[in-house]
Protein backbone atom coordinates (compact mmCIF):
# COMPACT_ATOMS: atom_id res chain seq x y z
CA UNK A 1 0.00 0.00 0.00
CA UNK A 2 2.72 2.47 1.18
CA UNK A 3 4.32 1.53 -1.78
CA UNK A 4 1.58 2.30 -3.98
CA UNK A 5 0.92 5.85 -2.40
CA UNK A 6 4.83 5.85 -3.27
CA UNK A 7 4.45 5.25 -6.90
CA UNK A 8 1.32 7.34 -7.57
CA UNK A 9 3.41 10.64 -6.05
CA UNK A 10 6.34 9.85 -7.81
CA UNK A 11 3.91 10.50 -11.41
CA UNK A 12 1.90 13.00 -10.39
CA UNK A 13 3.50 15.21 -12.73
CA UNK A 14 2.14 13.09 -15.13
CA UNK A 15 -1.33 12.32 -13.84
CA UNK A 16 -2.16 16.13 -13.72
CA UNK A 17 -0.82 16.85 -16.87
CA UNK A 18 -3.27 13.86 -18.31
CA UNK A 19 -6.06 15.34 -16.05
CA UNK A 20 -6.03 18.83 -17.33
CA UNK A 21 -5.29 17.38 -20.97
CA UNK A 22 -8.60 15.63 -20.06
CA UNK A 23 -10.52 19.19 -18.55
CA UNK A 24 -8.98 20.88 -21.80
CA UNK A 25 -10.17 18.16 -24.39
CA UNK A 26 -13.27 17.94 -22.68
CA UNK A 27 -13.90 21.76 -23.18
CA UNK A 28 -13.50 21.29 -26.81
CA UNK A 29 -15.30 18.51 -27.29
CA UNK A 30 -18.62 20.26 -25.30
CA UNK A 31 -18.00 23.73 -26.46
CA UNK A 32 -21.18 24.43 -27.53
CA UNK A 33 -23.41 23.24 -24.86
CA UNK A 34 -22.07 25.93 -22.93
CA UNK A 35 -24.46 28.78 -24.63
CA UNK A 36 -25.98 29.56 -21.02
CA UNK A 37 -22.32 30.17 -19.52
CA UNK A 38 -21.47 33.94 -20.72
CA UNK A 39 -18.26 34.18 -18.51
CA UNK A 40 -16.77 31.75 -20.14
CA UNK A 41 -16.89 33.58 -23.19
CA UNK A 42 -15.59 37.12 -24.88
CA UNK A 43 -19.24 38.37 -23.31
CA UNK A 44 -17.82 38.57 -19.85
CA UNK A 45 -17.58 41.58 -17.94
CA UNK A 46 -14.20 42.04 -18.23
CA UNK A 47 -13.41 40.42 -22.18
CA UNK A 48 -16.60 42.60 -23.30
CA UNK A 49 -14.99 45.96 -21.63
CA UNK A 50 -11.73 45.35 -22.68
CA UNK A 51 -13.18 44.86 -26.12
CA UNK A 52 -15.74 47.34 -25.95
CA UNK A 53 -12.41 49.93 -24.92
CA UNK A 54 -10.35 48.94 -27.59
CA UNK A 55 -12.86 49.49 -30.37
CA UNK A 56 -13.83 52.93 -29.23
CA UNK A 57 -10.08 53.61 -29.40
CA UNK A 58 -10.02 52.85 -32.87
CA UNK A 59 -13.31 53.71 -33.89
CA UNK A 60 -12.50 57.53 -34.61
CA UNK A 61 -10.35 56.06 -37.69
CA UNK A 62 -12.76 54.24 -39.24
CA UNK A 63 -15.58 57.03 -38.70
CA UNK A 64 -15.89 58.33 -42.21
CA UNK A 65 -16.58 54.94 -43.88
CA UNK A 66 -19.22 54.33 -41.77
CA UNK A 67 -21.23 57.19 -42.32
CA UNK A 68 -20.41 56.61 -45.87
CA UNK A 69 -21.99 53.12 -45.20
CA UNK A 70 -24.79 54.25 -42.82
CA UNK A 71 -26.09 57.05 -45.22
CA UNK A 72 -26.48 54.23 -47.73
CA UNK A 73 -28.10 52.01 -46.00
CA UNK A 74 -30.64 54.74 -44.78
CA UNK A 75 -31.56 55.62 -48.39
CA UNK A 76 -32.08 52.14 -48.80
CA UNK A 77 -34.38 51.75 -46.15
CA UNK A 78 -35.86 55.24 -47.10
CA UNK A 79 -36.68 53.55 -50.69
CA UNK A 80 -38.55 50.53 -49.52
CA UNK A 81 -40.29 52.61 -47.35
CA UNK A 82 -41.72 55.29 -49.51
CA UNK A 83 -42.56 52.26 -52.17
CA UNK A 84 -44.48 50.42 -49.16
CA UNK A 85 -46.46 53.20 -48.62
CA UNK A 86 -46.95 53.27 -52.22
CA UNK A 87 -48.30 49.14 -52.01
CA UNK A 88 -50.39 50.05 -49.08
CA UNK A 89 -52.30 52.75 -51.11
CA UNK A 90 -52.74 50.57 -54.13
CA UNK A 91 -54.25 47.46 -52.30
CA UNK A 92 -55.90 48.07 -48.84
CA UNK A 93 -53.91 45.71 -46.61
CA UNK A 94 -55.66 43.85 -43.84
CA UNK A 95 -54.67 45.66 -40.31
CA UNK A 96 -52.70 42.80 -39.48
CA UNK A 97 -51.12 44.41 -36.87
CA UNK A 98 -49.51 41.74 -35.01
CA UNK A 99 -47.32 40.22 -37.98
CA UNK A 100 -45.78 43.21 -38.22
CA UNK A 101 -44.95 43.19 -34.80
CA UNK A 102 -43.60 39.94 -35.08
CA UNK A 103 -39.69 41.01 -35.22
CA UNK A 104 -38.13 43.39 -32.51
CA UNK A 105 -34.75 45.04 -33.69
CA UNK A 106 -32.01 46.19 -31.76
CA UNK A 107 -29.45 47.97 -33.24
CA UNK A 108 -25.74 47.19 -32.03
CA UNK A 109 -21.99 47.78 -32.25
CA UNK A 110 -19.48 45.38 -33.05
CA UNK A 111 -16.54 45.51 -30.39
CA UNK A 112 -14.35 42.21 -31.60
CA UNK A 113 -14.56 40.19 -34.86
CA UNK A 114 -12.56 37.20 -36.57
CA UNK A 115 -12.77 36.42 -40.12
CA UNK A 116 -9.86 33.84 -40.13
CA UNK A 117 -10.38 31.03 -37.89
CA UNK A 118 -12.25 27.89 -38.95
CA UNK A 119 -14.48 28.89 -36.14
CA UNK A 120 -15.40 32.44 -35.46
CA UNK A 121 -17.30 34.67 -33.49
CA UNK A 122 -18.23 37.78 -32.55
CA UNK A 123 -18.60 40.05 -29.72
CA UNK A 124 -21.79 43.13 -29.79
CA UNK A 125 -22.32 45.78 -27.24
CA UNK A 126 -25.34 44.88 -26.17
CA UNK A 127 -26.73 42.03 -23.33
CA UNK A 128 -29.72 40.79 -21.65
CA UNK A 129 -30.58 44.64 -20.62
CA UNK A 130 -31.57 45.60 -24.20
CA UNK A 131 -33.57 42.13 -24.38
CA UNK A 132 -31.10 40.02 -26.37
CA UNK A 133 -31.35 36.17 -25.85
CA UNK A 134 -29.72 33.14 -26.77
CA UNK A 135 -30.31 32.06 -30.47
CA UNK A 136 -31.84 35.41 -31.96
CA UNK A 137 -30.77 36.22 -34.70
CA UNK A 138 -27.94 38.98 -36.48
CA UNK A 139 -28.14 40.56 -39.52
CA UNK A 140 -26.07 43.63 -41.16
CA UNK A 141 -27.33 46.24 -44.03
CA UNK A 142 -25.95 44.00 -46.23
CA UNK A 143 -27.15 40.58 -45.38
CA UNK A 144 -27.33 37.92 -42.99
CA UNK A 145 -24.53 37.93 -39.79
CA UNK A 146 -25.25 35.34 -37.44
CA UNK A 147 -26.93 33.95 -34.13
CA UNK A 148 -26.65 35.05 -30.77
CA UNK A 149 -24.76 32.51 -28.74
CA UNK A 150 -24.53 33.25 -25.26
CA UNK A 151 -25.71 36.90 -23.47
CA UNK A 152 -24.24 38.28 -20.22
CA UNK A 153 -25.89 41.47 -18.86
CA UNK A 154 -24.07 44.22 -21.06
CA UNK A 155 -22.01 41.95 -23.60
CA UNK A 156 -23.28 38.80 -25.94
CA UNK A 157 -21.23 36.54 -28.08
CA UNK A 158 -21.98 35.45 -31.53
CA UNK A 159 -21.58 32.41 -33.31
CA UNK A 160 -20.39 34.65 -37.08
CA UNK A 161 -22.42 32.65 -40.20
CA UNK A 162 -18.46 31.73 -40.60
CA UNK A 163 -18.47 28.74 -38.39
CA UNK A 164 -18.97 25.34 -39.35
CA UNK A 165 -21.70 24.23 -37.12
CA UNK A 166 -23.61 27.07 -38.22
CA UNK A 167 -26.23 26.16 -41.25
CA UNK A 168 -28.72 28.72 -42.71
CA UNK A 169 -32.15 27.91 -44.07
CA UNK A 170 -32.24 29.64 -47.56
CA UNK A 171 -34.29 29.87 -50.59
CA UNK A 172 -33.72 30.95 -53.90
CA UNK A 173 -35.58 34.28 -54.42
CA UNK A 174 -36.73 33.76 -57.75
CA UNK A 175 -38.53 30.25 -57.48
CA UNK A 176 -38.56 29.90 -53.81
CA UNK A 177 -36.65 26.81 -54.07
CA UNK A 178 -35.47 25.59 -50.71
CA UNK A 179 -31.63 24.85 -49.71
CA UNK A 180 -29.34 25.70 -46.96
CA UNK A 181 -26.48 27.63 -46.71
CA UNK A 182 -22.98 26.82 -45.14
CA UNK A 183 -19.73 28.29 -44.52
CA UNK A 184 -16.87 25.78 -46.15
CA UNK A 185 -14.09 26.62 -44.09
CA UNK A 186 -12.39 23.40 -44.78
CA UNK A 187 -12.38 23.57 -48.67
CA UNK A 188 -11.64 27.24 -49.17
CA UNK A 189 -9.47 27.66 -46.62
CA UNK A 190 -11.34 29.93 -44.57
CA UNK A 191 -12.14 32.33 -47.29
CA UNK A 192 -14.40 34.56 -45.50
CA UNK A 193 -16.03 36.05 -48.85
CA UNK A 194 -18.08 32.47 -49.92
CA UNK A 195 -19.91 29.99 -48.94
CA UNK A 196 -21.80 26.64 -50.11
CA UNK A 197 -25.51 25.80 -50.94
CA UNK A 198 -26.03 22.65 -50.06
CA UNK A 199 -28.80 19.79 -51.06
CA UNK A 200 -29.74 21.41 -54.03
CA UNK A 201 -31.02 18.31 -56.66
CA UNK A 202 -29.82 18.56 -60.12
CA UNK A 203 -32.86 19.42 -61.79
CA UNK A 204 -32.90 22.74 -59.90
CA UNK A 205 -31.93 25.08 -62.37
CA UNK A 206 -29.26 27.58 -61.41
CA UNK A 207 -27.89 30.65 -63.35
CA UNK A 208 -24.98 32.15 -62.30
CA UNK A 209 -25.78 36.13 -60.21
CA UNK A 210 -29.36 34.38 -58.58
CA UNK A 211 -29.81 35.77 -55.49
CA UNK A 212 -30.07 33.89 -52.54
CA UNK A 213 -32.37 34.80 -49.19
CA UNK A 214 -33.35 33.62 -46.14
CA UNK A 215 -36.41 31.08 -46.25
CA UNK A 216 -37.75 31.97 -42.29
CA UNK A 217 -38.05 28.65 -41.96
CA UNK A 218 -35.93 27.88 -38.88
CA UNK A 219 -36.95 31.47 -36.96
CA UNK A 220 -33.60 33.13 -36.37
CA UNK A 221 -33.85 35.20 -39.67
CA UNK A 222 -37.14 37.05 -40.80
CA UNK A 223 -37.79 36.11 -44.79
CA UNK A 224 -36.13 37.70 -47.06
CA UNK A 225 -32.87 38.47 -45.65
CA UNK A 226 -30.03 38.50 -48.54
CA UNK A 227 -27.55 35.91 -48.26
CA UNK A 228 -25.45 36.41 -51.51
CA UNK A 229 -25.23 35.62 -55.71
CA UNK A 230 -24.48 32.77 -57.06
CA UNK A 231 -20.69 32.69 -57.69
CA UNK A 232 -20.09 28.89 -59.69
CA UNK A 233 -22.43 25.94 -60.41
CA UNK A 234 -21.19 22.27 -60.72
CA UNK A 235 -24.16 19.85 -61.74
CA UNK A 236 -22.32 16.64 -62.42
CA UNK A 237 -25.54 14.17 -63.04
CA UNK A 238 -24.22 11.55 -61.21
CA UNK A 239 -24.18 13.02 -58.07
CA UNK A 240 -27.14 13.50 -55.78
CA UNK A 241 -26.93 17.22 -55.58
CA UNK A 242 -25.05 20.22 -56.83
CA UNK A 243 -22.25 21.88 -56.02
CA UNK A 244 -23.09 25.69 -55.64
CA UNK A 245 -20.92 28.18 -54.69
CA UNK A 246 -21.96 31.43 -53.89
CA UNK A 247 -20.87 35.04 -53.26
CA UNK A 248 -21.74 36.48 -49.47
CA UNK A 249 -23.51 39.95 -49.51
CA UNK A 250 -22.13 40.74 -46.31
CA UNK A 251 -18.27 41.78 -45.82
CA UNK A 252 -17.48 39.85 -42.87
CA UNK A 253 -14.35 41.61 -41.91
CA UNK A 254 -15.35 45.20 -42.33
CA UNK A 255 -18.59 44.95 -39.53
CA UNK A 256 -19.31 48.13 -37.71
CA UNK A 257 -22.97 47.79 -36.72
CA UNK A 258 -24.91 44.93 -36.77
CA UNK A 259 -29.14 44.50 -36.05
CA UNK A 260 -30.25 41.84 -33.50
CA UNK A 261 -33.59 40.19 -34.44
CA UNK A 262 -35.75 38.83 -31.95
CA UNK A 263 -38.77 36.85 -33.20
CA UNK A 264 -41.76 37.21 -30.85
CA UNK A 265 -43.02 34.08 -32.16
CA UNK A 266 -40.28 31.96 -31.75
CA UNK A 267 -41.05 30.37 -28.95
CA UNK A 268 -44.56 29.22 -29.83
CA UNK A 269 -43.10 27.83 -33.14
CA UNK A 270 -40.28 25.92 -30.74
CA UNK A 271 -43.13 24.43 -28.61
CA UNK A 272 -45.98 23.46 -31.02
CA UNK A 273 -42.64 21.71 -33.08
CA UNK A 274 -41.32 20.27 -30.08
CA UNK A 275 -45.12 18.71 -29.33
CA UNK A 276 -45.48 17.55 -32.57
CA UNK A 277 -42.13 15.09 -32.19
CA UNK A 278 -43.29 13.78 -28.93
CA UNK A 279 -47.01 12.66 -30.38
CA UNK B 1 12.59 39.77 -2.84
CA UNK B 2 10.10 36.46 -3.27
CA UNK B 3 7.13 38.70 -2.68
CA UNK B 4 8.65 41.29 -5.54
CA UNK B 5 8.82 38.79 -7.85
CA UNK B 6 5.63 37.10 -7.19
CA UNK B 7 3.79 41.04 -8.14
CA UNK B 8 6.22 40.86 -10.91
CA UNK B 9 4.86 37.95 -12.30
CA UNK B 10 1.40 38.63 -11.95
CA UNK B 11 1.12 41.76 -13.80
CA UNK B 12 3.60 40.49 -16.50
CA UNK B 13 0.88 37.50 -16.62
CA UNK B 14 -1.83 40.33 -17.08
CA UNK B 15 -0.05 42.22 -19.16
CA UNK B 16 0.60 39.41 -22.04
CA UNK B 17 -2.66 38.49 -22.28
CA UNK B 18 -4.18 41.92 -22.62
CA UNK B 19 -1.50 42.38 -25.47
CA UNK B 20 -2.30 39.28 -26.87
CA UNK B 21 -6.17 40.17 -27.23
CA UNK B 22 -5.88 43.95 -28.12
CA UNK B 23 -3.17 43.95 -29.96
CA UNK B 24 -1.46 40.39 -31.30
CA UNK B 25 -5.34 38.84 -32.36
CA UNK B 26 -5.50 41.12 -35.12
CA UNK B 27 -2.48 40.36 -36.70
CA UNK B 28 -2.50 37.91 -39.40
CA UNK B 29 0.45 38.35 -42.34
CA UNK B 30 -0.65 37.17 -45.53
CA UNK B 31 -3.89 35.77 -43.33
CA UNK B 32 -1.71 32.91 -42.86
CA UNK B 33 0.76 33.79 -39.83
CA UNK B 34 -0.82 34.52 -36.74
CA UNK B 35 0.97 35.44 -33.48
CA UNK B 36 0.38 34.20 -30.12
CA UNK B 37 3.35 36.26 -27.79
CA UNK B 38 1.12 35.25 -24.89
CA UNK B 39 3.38 32.07 -24.66
CA UNK B 40 6.12 33.85 -24.27
CA UNK B 41 5.20 33.96 -20.66
CA UNK B 42 5.80 30.04 -20.24
CA UNK B 43 8.92 30.38 -22.10
CA UNK B 44 10.54 32.74 -19.62
CA UNK B 45 9.28 31.46 -16.34
CA UNK B 46 12.10 31.09 -13.51
CA UNK B 47 14.14 27.34 -14.38
CA UNK B 48 13.38 26.31 -10.81
CA UNK B 49 9.55 27.06 -10.88
CA UNK B 50 8.26 23.34 -10.08
CA UNK B 51 6.58 21.33 -12.75
CA UNK B 52 3.26 21.47 -11.30
CA UNK B 53 3.00 24.82 -10.67
CA UNK B 54 4.21 25.34 -14.53
CA UNK B 55 1.00 23.07 -15.79
CA UNK B 56 -1.32 24.77 -13.10
CA UNK B 57 0.02 28.55 -14.87
CA UNK B 58 0.18 27.02 -18.26
CA UNK B 59 -3.63 26.28 -17.90
CA UNK B 60 -4.77 29.03 -16.42
CA UNK B 61 -2.75 31.11 -18.99
CA UNK B 62 -4.49 29.08 -22.06
CA UNK B 63 -8.09 29.08 -19.73
CA UNK B 64 -8.05 32.93 -19.98
CA UNK B 65 -6.85 33.50 -23.92
CA UNK B 66 -9.82 30.93 -24.79
CA UNK B 67 -12.24 33.18 -22.82
CA UNK B 68 -11.40 36.18 -25.06
CA UNK B 69 -10.33 33.88 -28.58
CA UNK B 70 -14.09 32.17 -28.03
CA UNK B 71 -11.90 28.57 -28.53
CA UNK B 72 -12.59 26.95 -25.38
CA UNK B 73 -10.02 24.52 -24.19
CA UNK B 74 -7.80 24.53 -27.36
CA UNK B 75 -5.26 26.93 -25.96
CA UNK B 76 -5.65 25.62 -22.75
CA UNK B 77 -4.59 22.03 -24.29
CA UNK B 78 -1.36 23.90 -26.27
CA UNK B 79 -0.48 25.53 -22.98
CA UNK B 80 -0.71 22.48 -20.91
CA UNK B 81 1.25 20.59 -23.48
CA UNK B 82 4.03 23.16 -23.87
CA UNK B 83 4.44 23.67 -19.86
CA UNK B 84 4.43 19.78 -19.46
CA UNK B 85 7.75 19.51 -22.16
CA UNK B 86 9.55 22.99 -21.42
CA UNK B 87 11.69 20.48 -19.12
CA UNK B 88 12.81 18.32 -22.00
CA UNK B 89 13.26 21.15 -24.47
CA UNK B 90 15.36 23.17 -21.61
CA UNK B 91 17.77 20.39 -21.57
CA UNK B 92 18.77 20.73 -25.00
CA UNK B 93 19.55 24.94 -24.77
CA UNK B 94 21.04 24.60 -21.27
CA UNK B 95 24.25 26.38 -21.10
CA UNK B 96 27.38 24.56 -20.44
CA UNK B 97 27.72 24.06 -16.58
CA UNK B 98 23.63 24.86 -15.93
CA UNK B 99 21.82 27.37 -14.95
CA UNK B 100 22.18 30.04 -12.19
CA UNK B 101 19.51 29.34 -9.57
CA UNK B 102 16.76 31.16 -9.80
CA UNK B 103 18.03 32.35 -13.57
CA UNK B 104 15.65 32.46 -16.11
CA UNK B 105 15.45 30.72 -19.67
CA UNK B 106 16.27 34.35 -21.73
CA UNK B 107 18.87 36.19 -24.06
CA UNK B 108 21.27 36.69 -21.08
CA UNK B 109 21.42 33.26 -19.66
CA UNK B 110 21.27 31.64 -23.03
CA UNK B 111 22.75 34.11 -25.83
CA UNK B 112 21.15 34.03 -29.01
CA UNK B 113 21.26 31.81 -31.16
CA UNK B 114 20.16 29.27 -27.91
CA UNK B 115 17.32 31.44 -27.16
CA UNK B 116 16.06 31.55 -30.81
CA UNK B 117 16.30 27.98 -30.71
CA UNK B 118 14.37 27.28 -27.78
CA UNK B 119 11.78 29.70 -28.72
CA UNK B 120 11.42 27.62 -32.01
CA UNK B 121 10.61 24.36 -31.00
CA UNK B 122 8.64 25.51 -27.73
CA UNK B 123 6.48 27.45 -30.23
CA UNK B 124 6.48 25.28 -33.03
CA UNK B 125 5.16 22.56 -30.20
CA UNK B 126 2.35 24.85 -29.23
CA UNK B 127 1.33 25.60 -32.92
CA UNK B 128 1.12 22.25 -33.74
CA UNK B 129 -1.06 20.97 -31.08
CA UNK B 130 -3.37 24.05 -31.27
CA UNK B 131 -3.53 24.33 -35.16
CA UNK B 132 -4.23 20.66 -35.27
CA UNK B 133 -7.32 20.92 -32.43
CA UNK B 134 -9.11 23.80 -33.73
CA UNK B 135 -8.46 22.38 -37.63
CA UNK B 136 -11.91 20.24 -37.22
CA UNK B 137 -11.08 18.22 -40.57
CA UNK B 138 -7.97 16.44 -41.14
CA UNK B 139 -8.24 16.37 -44.59
CA UNK B 140 -6.75 19.35 -45.35
CA UNK B 141 -3.96 18.81 -43.02
CA UNK B 142 -1.28 20.34 -45.80
CA UNK B 143 -3.19 23.78 -45.06
CA UNK B 144 -2.64 23.59 -41.47
CA UNK B 145 0.62 22.77 -41.24
CA UNK B 146 0.91 25.98 -43.33
CA UNK B 147 -0.31 27.75 -41.06
CA UNK B 148 1.97 25.90 -38.08
CA UNK B 149 4.82 26.73 -40.08
CA UNK B 150 3.84 30.66 -40.83
CA UNK B 151 2.88 30.87 -37.42
CA UNK B 152 5.54 29.58 -35.86
CA UNK B 153 8.01 32.02 -37.45
CA UNK B 154 5.48 34.95 -37.25
CA UNK B 155 5.24 34.69 -33.16
CA UNK B 156 9.11 32.99 -32.72
CA UNK B 157 10.07 36.92 -34.34
CA UNK B 158 7.88 38.51 -32.66
CA UNK B 159 9.02 36.84 -28.94
CA UNK B 160 12.74 37.39 -29.32
CA UNK B 161 12.07 40.76 -30.96
CA UNK B 162 10.00 41.63 -27.54
CA UNK B 163 13.01 40.13 -25.66
CA UNK B 164 15.40 42.30 -27.75
CA UNK B 165 13.84 45.67 -27.38
CA UNK B 166 13.61 44.86 -23.69
CA UNK B 167 17.23 44.04 -23.45
CA UNK B 168 17.65 47.65 -25.15
CA UNK B 169 15.60 49.17 -22.68
CA UNK B 170 17.70 47.97 -19.40
CA UNK B 171 20.83 48.40 -20.62
CA UNK B 172 19.95 52.12 -21.21
CA UNK B 173 18.54 52.50 -18.22
CA UNK B 174 21.66 51.11 -16.23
Amino acid sequence: MHELFLFIYNIRVVLLFVFLELIAGYLVVKQNSYQRYSYLSSSNRIAGNIYEVTSEIVEPFTLGEKVEELTLANKELKEKLFNAKVSQKMVSLDPADSLTQRYKVTNAKVINNSVLASNNFLTLAVGAKDGITPGMGVISDDGIVGRVKSVSKNFSTVYSFLHSSITVSSQLSKDSTLCTTKWNSEGTHNNYSVANLLYLPPHVKLEIGDSVITSGYNSVYPEGITIGKVKSIDSDPSKRYQTVTIDLATDFSKLKFVYVVGDDFRKEIRELETSNVVN
Amino acid sequence: MQKKNIVHYILTFFLYILAQVVFFKNIALFDVAFCYIYISFILLLPTSTTKISMLLIGFVLGLSVDVFYDTLGIHAAACVFVAFFRHSIIKLVEPTGGFDPGARPDVKALGFSKFFTYCLIMVLVHHFLMFFVSSSNLAYWNWTLLYIFSSTICTTIFIVLIQQLKGIYYRSRR
